[in-house]
């Protein structure tokens, strides 16, 4: 529940209101009561006026009655003579009342009328609506006041009092008093009436008879809405007295009351807040000189009750100040220590909310307003809130008062500050906690460092572990402060195992013994190396190349010392290796050497025993060669006992006999590793009585011939190693070329001199052969010299005889122009008519001329092409011309001859010798016509795919070379129905100077040179070729192939 | 009758084709050497000139490029007359200024047609 609190101020308003409201109800229920009187007083009067009004108009009419019935009791009615004198009574009565008299009969006929004279005739009485009366009056026989109606005679509105005439309780006539309405309205224009009232006269029917009316009652209207009505009824008749009262009128009074009372509210409630403030702030003024001294005198006199509580407020105040005092010093050096310690300082709510000083928030680069309403877990990493809160939990369950940890915190750019943290809780008196007071240290700085540190460590520590060898750190009693992972490895023991224990528990006493020295040395400070062999888990010895470096403590004495070991172990292994292999390199090469240097047999088999000797290590050996008979011969030997010696000269051993015998037998070699296996395999007594051990027995073979058996032995137990036997064993095989050679080498020397002889006199021999030989060869150049001279000449000749040729067949040709040239003209008969027989001659002129023409421009061209002078002159044509323009000088032999000629020609455009195809189209269907009696002659050209068939494979192979690369090639066919060729005259067809055997050779004209030129032209320079088949009898087909290109032309003059 | 000249060294070639062009109607003269025909052309201004191309002295080609080169209107025809053997002739001759050649043997009974030929493919 949360208190309110109130103002002093408020509380004497509200008091105020308390009092002030009730006045406020008794006014507004007085005014309601004052309004309802004056309205009842209202109601009063107009009902009042109203019923005044009503009764003084019904004591009238009554009256009027009364004065009626009294005159309707003369008897002068009764006498109808005496009418006249009753009107003049009734006349009288008028005059008394102011109203006419009308007296009728029963059928309501007037009599007489007042108004009128008597006499007159008059009509009956009107019969108003509403309430009439004379009707009213004859059947009830009382009288009876009636509605207003209108006068037939006075023109106006009126009213009438009836009184029936009554004689013997019967009705005998009615008499009438008439009024005019005009008298009531007479009447109540004289009442006096507020202004606005309105009045009314009204009758039994509602119309209104007379009216007073107000300003607001223009309309004649009763308006029940906007006015309050009040209606008197009057008794003598049914007529009623109607009052008004405007409405706006009637609530005048309410309004103003009304008006007065609010304004009478308003001055109440100013004038009591007016004071409610006045003395609130009176009383609060002298409440709060309680708290404060007031500066000045008091304006206004002091309140009593005030005045001593002040009295004793300010002894208690006294008391409160001093403990204040010393209160606020003690906050003020809190304050002071939190706002100005130079640590960050938080007061942590159990909620999380912080107040920090400025420290923290420099810490976390914040201002101290940015981490107002921040709560610790604002600025703590998300994974690290849980751990803190863990930390807290039993400082907040009381468990514990304080608590100290490390933890992080976001700063301002979202980066990560350690922070060393110190919590003390503080607890109200049940020991809630109320708050934490927080100390936080930055230690990024330290824990940066502590990172880096540790990295290194990490780093040093991976090196240690990955060197290829062992570190450690010993203290100065050799304790292992730190040992990588080799140790593991080598040692077997885990490096955290190791680190405490001594160098000779985890090394070794042995090791550490050899190590003990340079341990010694390097704790005076010299760093040492040295090689130490150490024993491998697995049983293996290995190798390790030890530095020991002194640990030098700050003040510089040694505090310790560093290890690093190198696994040597290969390394040893490979030195060794490499001093064996280069012992044994050294013995190989002593008996190649000595094998390549010397030549005496002996001398070879000393050199090749010391070395075996040498090779093996040991000291005694033999060399024992084998002879020709089968018996093994002591050569050389060493360390050998002389009764062994004795033994082996004087009953030489057979193969197959004791060690050696053996040995040379099976082609194997034989080793005896200890006594008792030499004894097992010797049969000689000498060797038995030697004490030998150890016997390695070797056969010196080359293929499947053995030379002799080295043996070596010794009588100690120092044995050979296996590797250095092998190896003597490889090198045997070395030994017995050598040995072979030199047993050769003697050989040859000893046929040396003989040689010599033969090989001199077979050298003169020689050289004989020689130079006759020499003799030959010259001659033969000579003569192919002479052979080349003369092919030149020939070559020479042959050229001259085509030049010889040409010129001549020029000289020959310019005169038989002449005479084909004049024999035409005379034949043509230009010079004169000439007789047949002349003519048959000339003809025969003309035709021989042409012919030797024909012939001596073929043998110009064979003679051309065979010196080579032949022109190639390449154009641009197409195909198709040519032909055509070859076949028409044939027309004319066709026509006589009576062929078919048929043509079939494709357009081409064609780059090669164009008059040298026309000369080989026209040779050939030349002779097609020539050796053709009837039928055809037919000449093809088409584009051939491919060139060169049924030419022969190596022509093929070189044309198609040539071909290739042009684009394509043609092909020109000329065939005809003739007499043909025998296959077997196929082959010479195209010789030269050949003319076949025909039946038509006489009668045909021919050089023999017609179809070779063909062929050398469609080769040489058309760069074709060109075949033929033919059947004999039927008709032949020559074929021309050429190339549509065949580049540029050869340049030179025929 | 058209004048024509024909330059010809051998009487007996220059016989036949003067026997083929007046038997077709022309009035023909001769000069026997390549200066004597240009002397004559300038003078006489044939119809056309039949020139042979191996003459003595100035060849045909020579006298053809001469006369080309003189005051004589380049329009007159000039025919070569050429050996069969002489492959290299024909060209030769029409790029000395030729119109046309002839190939020997004449033809006399065709040498006039031929002739006439060249002369109508030159226009005129």
């Amino acid at each position: 529940m949360k208190q309110r609190v109130l103002t002093l101020h408020s509380l004497l308003t509200r008091l105020i209101w308390l009092c002030v409201l009730p006045l406020v109800l008794l006014a507004i229920y007085l005014a309601g009561v004052h309004v309802h009187m004056l309205q009842t007083g209202f109601d009063n009067e107009a009902s009042d006026r109203a019923y005044n009004l009503a009764t003084a108009l019904d004591n009238d009419l009554i009256s009027r009655i009364s004065a009626l019935q009294a005159l309707s009791a003369s008897p002068l009615i009764d006498d109808p003579p005496r009418l006249k004198e009753f009107y003049n009574e009734a006349q009288g009565f008028r005059e008394s009342f102011s109203g006419h008299i009308v007296f009728a009969d029963t059928s309501m006929q007037m009599i007489f009328n007042t108004r009128v004279p008597f006499g007159d005739v008059l009509p009956k009485l009107p019969q108003p609506k509403g309430h009439a009366a004379a009707p009213y009056v004859l059947s009830t026989g009382k009288p009876s006041v009636g509605d207003m109606f209108f006068g037939p005679i006075a023109k106006e509105p009126l009213v009438a009092i009836v009184v029936p005439v009554i004689r013997n309780g019967k009705t005998k006539g009615l008499l009438l008093s008439i009024i005019e309405t005009r008298q009531f309205q007479q009447r109540i224009d004289k009442l006096a009436l507020p202004s606005e009232w309105r009045l009314a006269l009204l009758d039994g029917k509602g119309d209104v008879m007379a009216r007073r009316r107000g300003i607001s009652s223009e309309g004649g209207q009763f308006d029940e809405i906007s006015s309050k009505r009040f209606t008197a009824k009057l008794t003598a008749s049914y007529w009623s007295v109607v009052l008004e009262i405007p409405v706006s009128v009637y609530r005048t009074p309410i309004m103003s009351a009304t008006a007065a009372f609010i304004a009478a509210i308003f001055a109440i409630t100013f004038v009591s807040i007016l004071a409610g403030r006045l003395a609130g702030r009176r009383l609060t003024k002298s409440i709060m000189t309680l708290t404060k001294t007031p500066l000045t005198e008091p304006l206004y006199p002091p309140i009593a009750e005030i005045e001593e509580v002040r009295t004793l407020l300010n002894e208690a105040a006294e008391a409160q100040d001093a403990a204040d005092k010393a209160l606020r010093e003690s906050e003020d050096k809190f304050r002071h220590v939190f706002e100005s310690a130079n640590v960050g300082k938080s007061i942590t709510l159990p909620t999380g909310e912080i107040n920090v000083n400025k420290a923290f928030a420099d810490m976390l680069g914040y201002t101290r307003d940015e981490l107002r309403n921040k709560r610790w877990q604002d600025l703590t990493p998300s994974d690290e809130i849980e751990a803190i809160q863990k930390i807290l939990t039993p400082l907040l369950n009381g468990e514990k008062d304080s608590a100290r940890f490390e933890k992080r915190y976001i700063d301002k750019n979202g980066s990560h500050i350690w922070a060393d943290v110190s919590v003390a809780v503080q607890r109200d008196s049940d020991g809630k906690p109320l708050y934490f007071i927080t100390t936080i240290v930055d230690i990024t700085e330290r824990k940066k460092a502590e990172e880096s540190l540790k990295d290194r460590e990490r780093q040093l520590s991976i090196i240690a572990d990955n060197l290829p060898g062992l570190v450690s750190r010993m203290d100065r009693s050799h304790r292992y402060l730190f040992a990588s992972k080799g140790y593991e490895l080598v040692f077997g023991f885990e490096p955290e195992v190791i680190i405490g224990r001594t160098m000779a528990e985890v090394i070794g006493d042995e090791a550490f013994k050899r190590a003990e020295p340079y341990v010694k040395r390097v704790l005076a400070g010299e760093q040492v190396s040295f090689e130490n062999p150490v024993n491998l888990p697995n049983g293996e010895i290995g190798y390790g190349l030890v530095t020991y470096v002194p640990d030098f403590a700050v003040d510089g004495k040694v505090q310790g010392f560093f290890t690093l070991g190198i696994d040597i172990t290969e390394r040893k292994k490979a030195e060794e290796e490499l001093k064996m292999t280069n012992e044994e390199l050294l013995a190989i090469n002593k008996i190649i050497t000595t094998t390549t240097t010397t030549t005496g047999v002996k001398e070879i088999l000393e050199k090749v025993l010391d070395a075996a000797l040498n090779i093996t290590g040991i000291e005694g050996g033999t060399i024992c060669m084998i002879t020709p008979d089968e018996t093994l011969h002591l050569a050389v030997h060493r360390e050998t006992s002389d009764a062994t010696i004795l033994d082996l000269t004087t009953n030489e051993i057979i193969v197959g006999d004791c060690l050696c015998g053996e040995c040379a037998r099976d082609h194997k070699s034989l080793i005896l590793k200890n006594r008792e296996e030499v004894l097992k395999f010797s049969t000689r007594e000498a060797i038995r009585g030697e004490d030998i051990r150890f016997h390695a027995a070797y056969p010196l073979l080359i293929g499947e011939r053995c030379l002799g058996v080295l043996c070596v032995f010794t009588r100690t137990d120092k044995k050979p190693a296996d590797r250095r036997l092998k190896l003597l064993e490889t090198v045997t095989s070395q030994i017995a070329i050598a040995v072979d050679n030199a047993q050769m080498f003697e050989e040859i020397s000893h046929h040396a001199a003989t040689l010599e002889d033969k090989v001199k006199k077979r050298t003169a021999q020689l050289k004989e052969s020689q130079t006759s030989l020499m003799n030959m060869v010259d001659d033969l150049s000579r003569k192919t010299e002479e052979l080349r001279v003369a092919n030149e000449r020939l070559k020479e000749l042959d050229r001259l005889k085509s030049m010889f040729i040409a010129s001549m067949s020029h000289e020959l040709r310019t005169p038989l122009n002449s005479i084909i040239g004049f024999s035409s003209i005379l034949l043509d008969e230009w010079t004169g008519p000439l007789n047949d027989e002349q003519k048959q001659n000339l003809a025969i002129v003309l035709r021989s001329g042409k012919h030797l023409l024909a012939l001596i421009n073929d043998v110009i061209d064979v003679s051309k092409i065979e010196a080579g002078t032949i022109d190639i002159n390449v154009k641009d044509f197409d195909l198709y011309d040519v032909i055509k323009e070859t076949l028409s000088s044939f027309e004319k032999e066709i026509k006589d001859k009576v062929l078919e000629l048929e043509v079939e020609s494709i357009h081409q455009m064609m780059h090669t010798d164009r008059r040298r195809l026309i000369q080989c189209i026209t040779n050939l269907v030349s002779n097609a016509i020539k050796f053709t009696e009837k039928g055809l002659v037919c000449v093809q050209a088409r584009m051939i795919a491919d060139f060169g068939l049924r030419i022969s494979d190596s022509e093929l192979a070189a044309k198609k070379s040539t071909i290739r690369n042009l684009q394509s090639a043609i092909e020109i066919s000329v065939s005809d129905t003739g007499i043909g060729i025998k296959d077997e005259d196929i082959a010479r067809l195209f010789q030269p100077f050949i003319r076949l055997e025909s039946p038509l050779k006489a009668a045909v004209p021919g050089t023999g040179l017609g179809l070779y030129l063909t062929k050398k032209l469609v080769t040489e320079a058309l760069k074709g070729d060109i075949m033929v088949e033919s059947t004999f009898g039927k008709g032949s087909r020559f074929v021309m192939r050429m190339p549509v290109n065949i580049g540029s032309s050869s340049k030179g003059q025929g | 009758m058209k004048k024509v000249l024909v330059i010809e060294d051998n009487p007996d070639n220059l016989r036949l084709i003067t026997y083929a062009l007046k038997r077709a109607g022309y009035e023909v003269i001769s000069a026997g050497s390549g200066e004597e025909g240009i002397e004559i052309a300038l003078r006489e201004r044939p119809f056309f000139i039949i020139m042979d191309v191996n003459l003595p002295g100035i060849d045909g080609l020579e006298t053809t490029k001469r006369i080309r080169e003189s005051e004589i209107d380049g329009n007159i025809p000039i025919i070569a007359i050429t050996s069969y053997a002489m492959l290299g002739d024909r060209e030769a001759a029409i790029e000395a200024g030729c119109n046309g050649y002839i190939e020997k043997p004449i033809d006399p009974l065709t040498i006039v047609e031929k002739i006439e030929e060249i002369i109508a493919d030159c226009g005129l």
